[in-house]
């Protein structure tokens, strides 16, 4: 078996095949994506609300949820 | 309901009300350069006679629609927002305005297809022109990203002449050099 040579890999090689994966995508996955992302970076949320307050029903992790992306977003837009 | 079938609802019910319409914001940076979450979806709809309450009937009970208006000051622009009722996700409505390159961009808007609908979103060189436009005063730096990765994705297949154009109309084109230069080579 031949030895594993390490690849090294920098930023600029990792930002390329991203940049090379986006020029193979079809308009349906990219018009697709952002809203399939965001789903699911919410339940990502939802679970972590959910283990950090236990008792929270349903309603409540969605008010959380709504608070926290307030708060990414006043982030974002200050100056 | 999800951002997406929210999305694909609005396309219907401007199409069924032939109000011309095109997707903007990170929907068509998305298309164009390397797709992120998206929290909204931004359309620019020429309304003529139809009213918000007329598109707000279309899309039924899954939304709430803010019926103040309020006003984008880059552009002058007259912006609604629909709130979905069970997801943080909502949708802006921005008026078409008298801008220069806001009629531009639309009278230049091109099709693309999703789920079997014609999708109307501005060009590449129109999302790039936008985006740092938008960002010129706030300097977000996801705007910035979003043109970076557009100009990366897009390459030579951008019109150069048209887009310096526009950015030197806006003041732009220092912030345009910019991010060209923060590129690696493609």
């Amino acid at each position: 078996m031949p030895p594993i040579t390490p690849r090294i890999v920098g930023i600029d090689d990792l930002y390329l095949e991203r940049v090379e994966r986006a020029r193979q995508q079809t308009f349906e996955e990219g018009f697709l994506a952002g809203g399939e992302l965001f789903e699911l970076g919410c339940e990502f949320m939802a679970a972590g609300i959910r283990m950090q307050f236990p008792e929270a029903d349903a309603g409540r992790v969605r008010q959380i949820i709504a608070e926290r992306l307030a708060l990414g977003r006043r982030l974002e837009n200050r100056p | 309901m999800t951002g997406n079938e929210a999305v694909l609802s609005m396309i219907d019910a401007l199409d069924a009300m032939s109000v011309p319409h095109m997707l903007t914001g990170s929907y068509a940076s998305n298309v164009f350069g390397i797709a992120r979450s998206t929290q909204d979806a931004d359309f620019v709809v020429e309304l003529g006679q139809t009213s918000l309450s007329q598109i707000a009937g279309r899309l039924g009970n899954s939304v709430r629609v803010d019926p103040q208006m309020s006003f984008e000051t880059i552009t002058g622009t007259s912006r609604y927002v629909i709130q979905l009722r069970d997801s943080p996700f909502k949708i802006e409505l921005f008026l078409l305005s008298d801008d220069a390159h806001d009629r531009e961009r639309f009278r230049r808007r091109q099709p693309g297809t999703a789920l079997g609908r014609t999708v109307w979103m501005p060009t590449a060189e129109d999302v790039v022109i936008t985006k740092l436009r938008w960002s010129k005063q706030g300097r977000r730096s996801k705007d910035v990203d979003d043109v970076r990765n557009v100009i990366a994705v897009q390459g030579d297949w951008l019109n150069w002449d048209y887009i310096h154009r526009w950015c030197d109309a806006h003041g732009t084109r220092a912030l345009l050099d910019e991010v060209r230069a923060s590129l690696p080579p493609l």
